[in-house]
């Protein structure tokens, strides 16, 4: 019975640590409507060299990326403003946007 | 005449050394970055405290590359591991490093 318990209670830990990490990238389209002006829609064409690519990046590189500008760890006069009236679950829903794009970029794990 | 050459001659000089500084050779670039394999040549590696996975760097911009190392390298960007890596590297370096990655396939 005991068992059952703290099974539940993993199961239900598991599942909140989910739905708080899984952004809904749909939403995320919405959102990031405005950072397509720089980033490109899809996060691949970028309006100058300068700004990175985003299209398939992983999501939770992008939350921490967005989180640090939000919080000013990360300096970047552009993204500092854009991120500062970002809630927890749009920068979780633009994270989901962008990581689900086709990428150009590449893990490397075939480097040689 | 002469003033003319003189300001060719300057012209062509600082071409010449703006070049030698900032075009990045992908294959110096390539064995600088077997170091980096160690995260960034594993899919999905996750950096621990906090929790999240090492970025691609293939194919990203040339130009937002040699920034991000550079921040690194001066603290902007603040992350122990890159600044210790970033802080080893020269100009030259980066430059080298970030035409391979923009490159890489």
């Amino acid at each position: 019975m005991r068992t059952i318990f703290l099974a539940a209670v993993l199961a239900a830990s598991l599942f909140s640590g989910n739905a708080f990490a899984d952004g809904d990238a749909k939403a995320g389209e919405k959102a990031a409507a405005v950072c397509a002006a720089c980033h490109g829609t899809d996060g691949n064409k970028t309006l100058d060299a300068s700004y990175p690519k985003l299209g398939g990046q992983y999501a939770d590189y992008l939350v921490k990326s967005l989180q640090d500008y939000r919080s000013g760890a990360r300096v970047n006069i552009v993204m500092n403003g854009q991120a500062a009236n970002l809630k927890d679950k749009d920068i979780a829903d633009i994270a989901a946007w962008y990581a689900s794009q086709t990428t150009d970029l590449k893990d490397l794990r075939n480097f040689k | 005449m002469r003033s003319v050459i003189a300001t060719l001659l300057a012209l062509t000089l600082s071409a010449l050394a703006f070049d030698a500084c900032a075009a990045g050779n992908a294959e110096e670039g390539k064995k600088r970055f077997y170091t980096c394999t160690g995260c960034h040549g594993i899919a999905g590696y996750k950096n621990a405290y906090p929790n999240y996975s090492v970025p691609k760097v293939g194919g990203q911009n040339e130009a937002y590359l040699i920034a991000a190392l550079n921040a690194y390298k001066t603290g902007d960007r603040k992350h122990p591991t890159m600044r210790a890596q970033a802080q080893s590297l020269s100009e030259q370096d980066i430059a080298d490093i970030s035409a391979f990655l923009a490159a890489a396939k």
